[in-house]
């Protein structure tokens, strides 16, 4: 896949992955291992990226004597699903216009 | 190795960053770490999966600051040619092509037309022959100046074109040397 297709891609795929409840670094790993790979260090820059653009918050906690830090979606990184799903009819149209050679 | 040499390799790679990132790009391992132990990971699995600590800070940086790991690479080739190489391109160019070629275009342009005008000439001669043959002695003389006028005319012909082309051809690589002299600097914007 292409990366620059991909990153956007796996940032649309974390946000999702905390859309129903906050979760934390390998969870977030865990459940979209099935879907789409993704690494520890490519996992860091993607949470940190939305943490600056303000579509997840965080908060640390103490789990096993341990710190953990949890990402919650804000309102932005709602929209930001939104708006990748509504790209996604584009995106289907321009995939069948590529798959079918330019012909309809 | 254990999970400290891993995080001593780490931090070694990631010095560029101020530390606070440092320390939160440590402690982001160190939590995954801690989880991938209770998921039933052993130390050497995790380590393995994490990969070379050299290869996690290069992928981190290269993702939180292009800028950092492109600056050399953008060093060498996006500030295009010195200003010394312009100037002495210049001077090549003003110097030392550009009066060669026309020099050469020149004496070629001037050959070329010698060989057009004696075409020209021998033409007429054949034509002034053939329309005064009474002013010469016999056939003979008419036959030997029309061959000789064909002759001109052949030689000529292939003067003229062989100076034609080669004029073409040293317009091209006048042109050619141009482009490679000056369209350098294209190739980096």
């Amino acid at each position: 896949m292409d990366a620059q297709l991909k990153k956007g891609l796996l940032e649309v795929c974390v946000l999702s992955a905390i859309r129903e409840q906050e979760s934390y670094g390998y969870k977030i790993i865990s459940d979209l291992a099935p879907y789409i790979e993704i690494s520890e260090s490519t996992l860091y820059p993607i949470l940190r990226r939305l943490e600056a653009a303000g579509a997840v918050t965080t908060r640390s906690a103490e789990y096993n004597g341990r710190l953990r830090k949890y990402f919650k979606i804000t309102p932005l990184g709602h929209k930001k699903i939104k708006e990748f799903i509504e790209a996604m009819d584009q995106f289907q149209k321009i995939s069948e216009f590529i798959t079918h050679g330019g012909k309809r | 190795m254990t999970l400290k040499e891993w995080e001593k390799k780490l931090k070694k790679h990631l010095k560029k960053l101020p530390k606070q990132e440092q320390t939160e790009i440590i402690s982001y391992y160190r939590e995954m770490y801690g989880d991938k132990l209770d998921a039933g990971h052993t130390n050497a699995e995790i380590l393995h999966e994490f990969g070379l600590p050299e290869d996690c800070a290069a992928r981190i940086l290269a993702e939180e600051h292009p800028e950092e790991t492109n600056l050399h690479a953008s060093k060498k080739t996006n500030n295009g040619p010195s200003v010394a190489y312009i100037v002495g391109m210049i001077f090549f160019t003003l110097i030392i092509i550009l009066p060669l070629s026309i020099a050469a275009l020149g004496v070629i342009i001037s050959f070329g037309a010698a060989s057009l005008s004696g075409c020209v000439a021998s033409l007429m001669g054949i034509v002034i022959i053939l329309w005064s043959p009474f002013q010469f002695t016999g056939v003979a003389a008419i036959m030997a100046g029309v061959s000789i006028g064909i002759i001109a005319i052949g030689i000529g012909m292939i003067l003229f074109v062989t100076f034609w082309l080669a004029t073409k051809y040293i317009t091209i690589g006048t042109v050619k040397a141009l482009q490679m002299i000056y369209g350098g600097k294209h190739n980096h914007e």
